[in-house]
């Protein structure tokens, strides 16, 4: 199977990319994750922190977050 | 190779306190082969969610950022298994990102059926069975 020059280039998709598969409502879904890429991601999600921890001690974190239930399973 | 646990992760993610995350930041952007443990993965985003109240897609998100960097591979799944883990998470907004890993963890196991209580499970595009 190839995908069209003309979608490759629209959906920014290279060669060496993930190509990952799934049946939505009877079609196929391709989702590409990209290849290897070499930039830093130091402080990535800086800017996404909605609220900072008073102690940022690792143990004090570590254990804060084992006693807090996951927020995905609280739906 | 060499590996790094959950607080090495977050300190590099996060980018504070300072003087971790500079001593995060200088193994994890070097060259040297970095392994994720699969388990410290599920921490960081447990940590990330739960104390510094990261959003679930930016966390996804930032997870694939992770897993594809050159030189970030994971312990106990493949990454690629662990990247389809992680694209299915996306596509599933709500829904917790241990049950993608769980769900992906017992296909590439080929351990299916996949036994379990949880209605939800199903969503991930395993064969899944009530006990």
């Amino acid at each position: 199977m190839t995908i069209e020059k003309q979608i490759r280039e629209e959906l920014g998709v290279y060669a060496g990319d993930q190509a990952v598969q799934r049946i939505e409502d009877g079609r196929v879904v391709i989702e590409f994750v990209p290849g290897p890429h070499r930039r830093s991601l130091a402080g990535a999600l800086r800017s996404r922190v909605r609220r900072r921890p008073r102690d940022e001690r690792w143990s004090t974190l570590r254990d804060a977050a084992r006693s807090t239930p996951d927020p995905d399973r609280q739906k | 190779m060499i590996s790094v646990d959950t607080s090495v992760v977050v300190r590099y993610l996060v980018g504070t306190p300072a003087a971790e995350a500079k001593r995060a930041s200088a193994l994890m952007d070097g060259s040297v082969e970095i392994g994720v443990p699969l388990v410290a993965l599920m921490e960081t985003a447990h940590v990330l969610r739960t104390q510094y109240g990261v959003e679930r897609a930016d966390l996804v998100n930032v997870l694939i950022e992770l897993l594809t960097r050159h030189n970030v591979t994971t312990l106990g799944l493949p990454t690629s298994d662990a990247l389809v883990a992680l694209v299915n998470a996306r596509s599933l907004p709500g829904s917790p990102i241990p049950d993608a890993f769980i769900a992906a963890t017992a296909s590439w196991a080929g351990a299916l059926p996949l036994y379990t209580f949880d209605d939800d499970l199903h969503k991930h595009g395993v064969a899944v069975e009530t006990p």
